[in-house]
């Protein structure tokens, strides 16, 4: 008895999340980038990181952007995410996580370090989803994909890695996790299970780079040109066009 | 005793600094900034649509994609069909690698500058606001080794080459 009413509190605690998270993205007027973003909106802010820090313009007037603060951060940026009033930053040293209860003062709440790689970071309900990648300019490094817990921001702990080939971009959506593997494709897996993360499916036609999942689309940039895909729940991938590159 | 071995690490560096001066003229591979006026970076302009060659990052946001053609500007294309994405414009931004939008202002960086531009209408933009050195000068490549050390009065460092140089100062 005791497990059902346990399994029931359980549900009503994720869909209650998952009612959140839906809520959030309804009426944005901000648009979306993919996991390698250097800029991002929240608010009436802009935040953007460049090499060694991270910046803050207030775009209140939007057509007027003033510059407000500079963050040093010591390390090598690389992408930034926003996420639930925090800033989730990719640097080669590791995840930065800044809280933005304050827009014009971000303040540091916590650092997830690992090797030094490259590594973009995208977040959904608990987790934060962080690729590592090894190459020419990320010294040395892993290729793996870290499933961290983030329900206490200032304590980010490493739930799980998983064994990647050359992730360079990632992206979430419900239950499913995209990872563009560079030369080696497109990725999806099932995160319904953060302990367990299942491959459903490996596309390995084309190389892939970032991606952005967007209302059942997803949006993917390759060698060979820009492909789009659509999704759903029943794991179902059909391609719905491909913008070519020229040469 | 330790005032010699401190004398002795003393020589060792000064014969350092010796061989390195004897070399003045020493030939070696390494990169090279290419420079470009403020002025020609800053024109940014609509322009008819064209082919995708190195694109970069992507954005989307209501009917709209863009995509960025690396270092050069953005492809506009109409994404209300998803199977069948139309060309719209081409918004030329010399050394463009990001954008962000909020309602109809698209943030991008332009060089070492942020300008915000009103893309409403995408047929007839408007650049509203420059935010000029809002980013760092590039002043290393992005590979390691040796290079020529920038001189920021020569413009904008828009690429690195990687040629012959004669006794490159800098190196990373």
């Amino acid at each position: 008895m005791k497990k059902i009413i346990y399994s029931l509190v359980l549900m009503a605690f994720i869909y209650a999340c998952k009612g959140d998270s839906v809520s959030m993205d309804n009426g944005s007027s901000v648009g979306r980038g993919g996991s390698t973003a250097r800029f991002t909106i929240a608010g009436n802010y802009l935040y953007i990181v460049d090499n060694l820090s991270l910046k803050v313009f207030r775009i209140t007037e939007p057509q007027n952007p003033v510059f407000v603060k500079r963050v040093a951060l010591n390390t090598v940026v690389e992408t930034i995410f926003p996420f639930e009033g925090h800033l989730l930053v990719g640097t080669q040293t590791g995840m930065f996580i800044f809280s933005i209860s304050n827009p014009e003062n971000p303040s540091r709440v916590a650092v997830y370090s690992h090797v030094v790689s490259c590594d973009p970071v995208v977040a959904e309900g608990n987790y934060a989803y962080v690729t590592l990648r090894s190459g020419t300019n990320c010294n040395r490094g892993l290729n793996s994909l870290d499933v961290v817990d983030i329900r206490d921001m200032s304590k980010p702990q490493l739930l799980k890695s998983y064994p990647m080939q050359s992730p360079h971009g990632l992206g979430v959506d419900g239950n499913l996790l995209f990872v563009t593997e560079g030369d080696h494709g497109l990725k999806v897996f099932d995160k319904t299970n953060p302990n367990d993360i299942k491959l459903i499916k490996s596309f390995n036609d084309f190389t892939a780079f970032d991606v952005i999942p967007d209302a059942n689309v997803l949006i993917i940039t390759g060698k060979q040109g820009i492909y789009q895909y659509s999704y759903n729940a029943q794991q179902e991938l059909k391609l719905l066009s491909k913008i070519p590159i020229e040469s | 005793m330790k005032k010699l071995y401190f004398l002795a690490i003393l020589a060792l560096l000064n014969s350092c600094m010796h061989e390195d001066e004897k070399v003045a003229n020493e030939k070696v591979m390494g990169y090279r900034p290419i420079y470009t006026d403020y002025a020609s970076i800053r024109k940014i302009e609509l322009q008819k649509a064209r082919g995708l060659t190195h694109p970069g990052k992507i954005y989307t946001k209501g009917k709209y994609l863009y995509i960025n053609e690396s270092g050069e500007g953005i492809h506009i294309f109409d994404n209300s069909d998803k199977t069948n994405p139309k060309p719209v414009a081409f918004l030329a931004i010399p050394v463009n690698k990001d954008i962000s939008i909020k309602n109809d202002i698209l943030y991008a960086d332009n060089g070492d500058d942020l300008v915000s531009i009103d893309i409403s209408n995408p047929n007839n933009i408007k650049v509203l606001k420059r935010v000029e050195k809002a980013f760092p000068y590039p002043s290393y490549p992005n590979e390691r080794g040796k290079f020529e050390c920038v001189d920021p009065s020569k413009g904008y460092v828009k690429a690195w080459e990687y040629v012959e140089l004669i006794n490159p100062k800098c190196f990373r």
